[in-house]
């Protein structure tokens, strides 16, 4: 038995051992494969190029739409998306004080313009008895005083008249101020346009006070640009006039062309966009536009984009020197 | 090695003027005087003499195992001394079988192993050195007990087991080095009878150092040494005789 | 010969046993500090390691190790991205943060914040949930260990239940949905690792000017990786480590920088020496014991070379039974015994070859200084 155990079981253990320390290394061993990405990042298709991170926006930056006056909204014309033609009512405040004025002044005109009347009637019955009295050659059918009483209520009331009559202008002025004022609380489109965002609804309080939320924000019609922001350190390789090429997050497939468009001439701090209460500065960065020449991109303005911007190559001095 | 043998078929041992000393702290103290002894094939030649008269070292001359001082000795023909190690393991290999006082039976091993120990020294298979100790080992009356460790057998037993290992192999000398005197008489004469009985089959010849006076019959001469040199050589019957 | 030289060893039960156990014994135990020491150092090193598809990691210039994290900003990505051979760079946080679970405990935890469009980074074995999940609002990955324990949640008559897809908790204030539960790496500080996107991260975590930890870069096929590394170096400042780089920093700083080594090391050394020394003594034991039969057995003619090669065969079978057996006791207790246990334990192919090279280096020197003493003996000996 013993024997056995000596000649036969512990080599055998032994040669168990070594098989199960192997299967245990090669278990463990085997680690896990690294994780695909669930999408590959674009890559750059120039040789040389600087990165930046881009906003999308329409031509011209979108326009956040103030109203003239503060108010409590009452309709809202348009819904995002809409496109509108110039002069299109977006929204509406309320406007019944300066309904009422209008009206006032409309009534005020009425009444101006029969002050007229009367003062061109009146006038006209001292002119005509003035007329009358002139044509009295007996002086003393009427008196020197008489007729001198007629000569100067013919001028009162001809003074009346051109009163009545500036009275009327007047009233005519303040009715055009006061529909003025009615219609500045019709906010309009500028120009030919997309509804990009209605942050105003019927019963809120729109103030005429300058706003970080738009009322109502308006893009012009027309190809999307991509405002790229380039690190400072790597402003220096960026050259106008140079193509890029924007990839959309989460899929390299898709892609567009950039054309250059300008440089903004003034470099400015980073936002990061973190959805943060307090927005942290970063570093500054240069503002590249770049317009968005693929037709059929499924890309909405205020998208950010990995952007591509052929730039100068990458020549360091230290290179040329050698490593320090 | 096998000519020069044949040359000298008649004479398997010659010893002339072997000296031997040993060191000690009061110089070299000499234990071989000058050793003149030789034995033909086949013979059992007997050393005796008292505790210290160096006929065990003579003995370990004889084997090849202590370089001499001086003298020459020769078995079957060959100075083991003009050899070089291996070659003098080579021949102790092939032509020298061994039996000691304390058997030296390797313990862990069973009887029938420990006989085939020399076969396999000489390259024979396990199987065939298996066959052919079980079969010593028959002569000598152990055939039940091949697979038994030694330590269970008797001195007479595991003497009689030793004479196998040392007779397996058909050596031409068998040195052996008191045999019985670790056994009792019965055993000690039956230890001899078979000793001498395989030597003569074998046509082994037989050196056999004691100092046990009851098997003195069982020697061809004796060789009695005293302080070194060997001062008579006689028959058994002389021997016993002188010792009267 | 050789076989009468194995009977002879076998045939000694006590000698026999005691060798191998005490080589068995000997490899067990340096087997599991080694692999102790391993897994130790794996974990420090795993987050990295466990990051594939990345050809370099960017970091600030004075970072010696994955956990020295010395935060960037976020511009850095798209400086990084802008030179030459980069193919792609994303951001990767990974910092730590305090979880707070619904039954009113809090965890620390490692939050790790990936790439938001690609999830570069994230974990490759998803047991539930997809890694595109995370996409979803509020949503988090956690591993396997700490969805059992760490943030299992207790109900009412304090069971701890699981946490799986649907489980919630907070971060920072910040509500945190599961989406995914993976299969991970332990680290070193046995902390629940939670992976959520990067920009949620930044929401979530308190506000600091800079949050970025790595970038991670894979190059363009073809580039060559040291001009690239230079030329992030001297474009931006920042360190280009190759993920093997990286580990290997990380590794060598931690390993400078604690006393892991010495401890565990010690441990294996004096398991070395008590059970190295044992097999040795054993061995050498037995050959003390068997001195007078090799003796006979070079009387009757063992050419040296033949003893040679009978020790050498006792001191190799001792040696790999007793390793056999040892590695094979040790590979079963790290398989079956610890396998769910917060020490993280690593067997590997090199720990098995120094283990089997300190095991031989211990046959070896046993059956060399018995030898010598086989050798040594004066055959003459067998007639005294």
């Amino acid at each position: 038995m013993i024997r056995i155990v000596k000649t036969l079981i512990l080599p055998g253990l032994a040669v168990v051992g070594l098989f199960l320390a192997g299967a245990v290394v090669i278990g463990t061993g085997r680690a896990a494969p690294p994780a695909q990405p669930v999408s590959e990042p674009g890559a750059s298709p120039f040789t040389s190029y600087v990165s930046g991170s881009g906003l999308t926006e329409t031509p011209g930056r979108t326009i956040g739409i103030a109203a003239f006056s503060s108010g409590v909204v009452t309709e809202v014309a348009v819904t995002a998306g809409q496109r509108v033609p110039k002069d299109a009512p977006l929204f509406r405040l309320d406007d019944r004080t300066e309904r009422s004025a209008r009206d006032q002044r409309r009534a005020e005109l009425v009444s101006a313009r029969a002050q007229v009347t009367e003062a061109a009637a009146q006038l006209d019955d001292y002119r005509a008895q003035l007329r009358f009295a002139e044509a009295v050659t007996d002086r003393r059918a009427i008196s020197a005083e008489d007729l001198s009483k007629r000569r100067l209520a013919v001028r009162l009331y001809e003074a009346k008249l051109a009163t009545a009559q500036a009275s009327v202008g007047s009233a005519e002025a303040q009715l055009a101020q006061a529909e003025a004022t009615l219609d500045r609380l019709i906010v309009r489109a500028p120009f030919d346009a997309t509804v990009l965002q209605v942050n105003v609804r019927v019963g809120e309080y729109a103030s005429a006070a300058a706003l970080s939320t738009a009322l109502v924000v308006l893009g012009r019609q027309g190809k999307l640009q991509v405002r790229v922001e380039i690190d400072e350190n790597d402003a220096w390789r960026v050259r106008p006039g140079k193509p890029g090429r924007a990839y959309l997050r989460g899929n390299a497939g898709l892609f567009s062309p950039l054309r250059f468009v300008r440089i903004e001439p003034y470099v400015v701090p980073k936002s990061s966009l973190t959805g943060s209460s307090s927005e942290r500065v970063d570093t500054r960065v240069l503002q590249v536009v770049m317009e968005v020449e693929a037709e059929d991109l499924p890309l909405f303005v205020g998208q950010i984009l990995d952007v591509f911007i052929e730039a100068e190559p990458l020549t360091l001095k230290a290179a040329s020197t050698g490593t320090p | 090695m096998s000519a020069s043998a044949a040359a000298s078929s008649a004479t398997a041992l010659r010893c002339v003027g072997v000296t031997r000393s040993f060191a000690s702290s009061a110089g070299p103290v000499p234990v071989l005087r000058g050793i003149d002894l030789d034995a033909r094939e086949g013979e059992v030649l007997f050393l005796v003499g008292p505790s210290g008269c160096g006929k065990t070292t003579l003995l370990t001359v004889i084997a090849g195992l202590l370089r001499r001082d001086g003298g020459e000795c020769s078995v079957l023909g060959e100075d083991q001394e003009a050899m070089d190690k291996g070659q003098a393991a080579d021949f102790r290999r092939a032509n020298i079988g061994f039996v000691f006082q304390a058997y030296n039976l390797i313990p862990t091993l069973s009887v029938a192993e420990n006989v085939s120990v020399p076969l396999l020294l000489n390259g024979r298979s396990w199987a065939a050195a298996r066959r052919d100790a079980e079969a010593v080992l028959a002569s000598v009356g152990l055939a039940d007990k091949a697979d038994e460790s030694p330590s269970r057998l008797s001195g007479g037993q595991q003497q009689r087991v030793a004479i196998a290992r040392a007779i397996v192999h058909a050596p031409r000398l068998i040195v052996c080095d008191e045999p019985t005197s670790a056994l009792d008489h019965k055993n000690g004469e039956e230890v001899m009878r078979l000793l001498r009985q395989l030597a003569r089959e074998k046509g082994s010849t037989l050196v056999v150092v004691t100092h046990d006076h009851r098997i003195y019959d069982y020697a061809d001469r004796i060789a009695e040494m005293d302080d070194g040199r060997v001062v008579r050589i006689s028959t058994p019957a002389e021997a016993a005789r002188h010792d009267q | 010969m050789l076989r009468v030289s194995w009977k002879m060893l076998v045939g000694d039960t006590a000698k026999y046993l005691g060798i191998l156990f005490s080589l068995a014994f000997t490899t067990l135990l340096i087997t599991q500090q080694g692999a102790t020491l391993l897994g130790i150092l794996s974990s420090t090193t795993s987050f990295i390691d466990s990051i594939g598809g990345v050809d370099l990691w960017v970091v600030d210039a004075r970072v010696q190790n994955v956990d020295d994290i010395k935060a960037l900003t976020d511009t850095q990505v798209y400086r990084v991205r802008s030179v030459p051979g980069v193919a792609w760079a994303v951001p990767l946080y990974k910092g730590s943060i305090k979880a707070r679970l619904p039954d009113g405990t809090s965890q620390n935890c490692q939050l790790i914040g990936l790439d938001d469009a690609t999830l570069i980074g994230g974990p490759a074995s998803m047991l539930s949930g997809r890694l595109a999940d995370l996409r979803n609002a509020d949503a988090v990955l956690i591993d396997e260990d700490a969805a059992r324990d760490k943030l299992a949640r207790r109900d009412a008559n304090g069971q701890q239940q699981a946490a799986g897809v649907g489980a919630t908790f907070e971060l920072n204030d910040h509500r945190a949905t599961v989406v995914g539960v993976y299969r991970g790496q332990r680290n070193f500080q046995s902390q629940p690792v939670v992976y959520t996107t990067y920009n949620r991260a930044k929401t979530i975590l308190p506000n600091e000017r800079k949050l970025l930890s790595y970038i991670l870069v894979r190059l363009q096929p073809g580039a060559d990786v040291v001009s690239v590394q230079t030329l992030i170096r001297q474009s931006t400042g920042l360190r280009a480590y190759t993920g093997e780089e990286f580990s290997s920093s990380s590794l060598a700083y931690f390993i400078q920088n604690t006393g892991v080594i010495m401890n565990v090391g010690l441990s294996a050394v004096m398991a070395f020496v008590i059970g190295g020394g044992i097999a040795g003594m054993t061995f050498y034991d037995f050959m003390l014991d068997n001195q007078r039969y090799f003796a006979v057995l070079r009387a009757m003619g063992t050419r040296d070379a033949t003893m040679v090669g009978m020790v050498t065969l006792q001191a190799a079978g001792v040696t790999l039974i007793g390793f056999g057996l040892g590695i094979g006791a040790g590979a079963a207790l790290l398989r079956f015994v610890l396998a769910n246990s917060e020490i993280s334990l690593t067997l590997t192919w090199p720990l098995l070859a120094a283990v089997g090279s300190i095991v031989v280096l211990v046959g070896v020197v046993a059956g060399t200084m018995g030898l010598l003493r086989v050798l040594r003996t004066d055959p003459a000996v067998v007639f005294k």
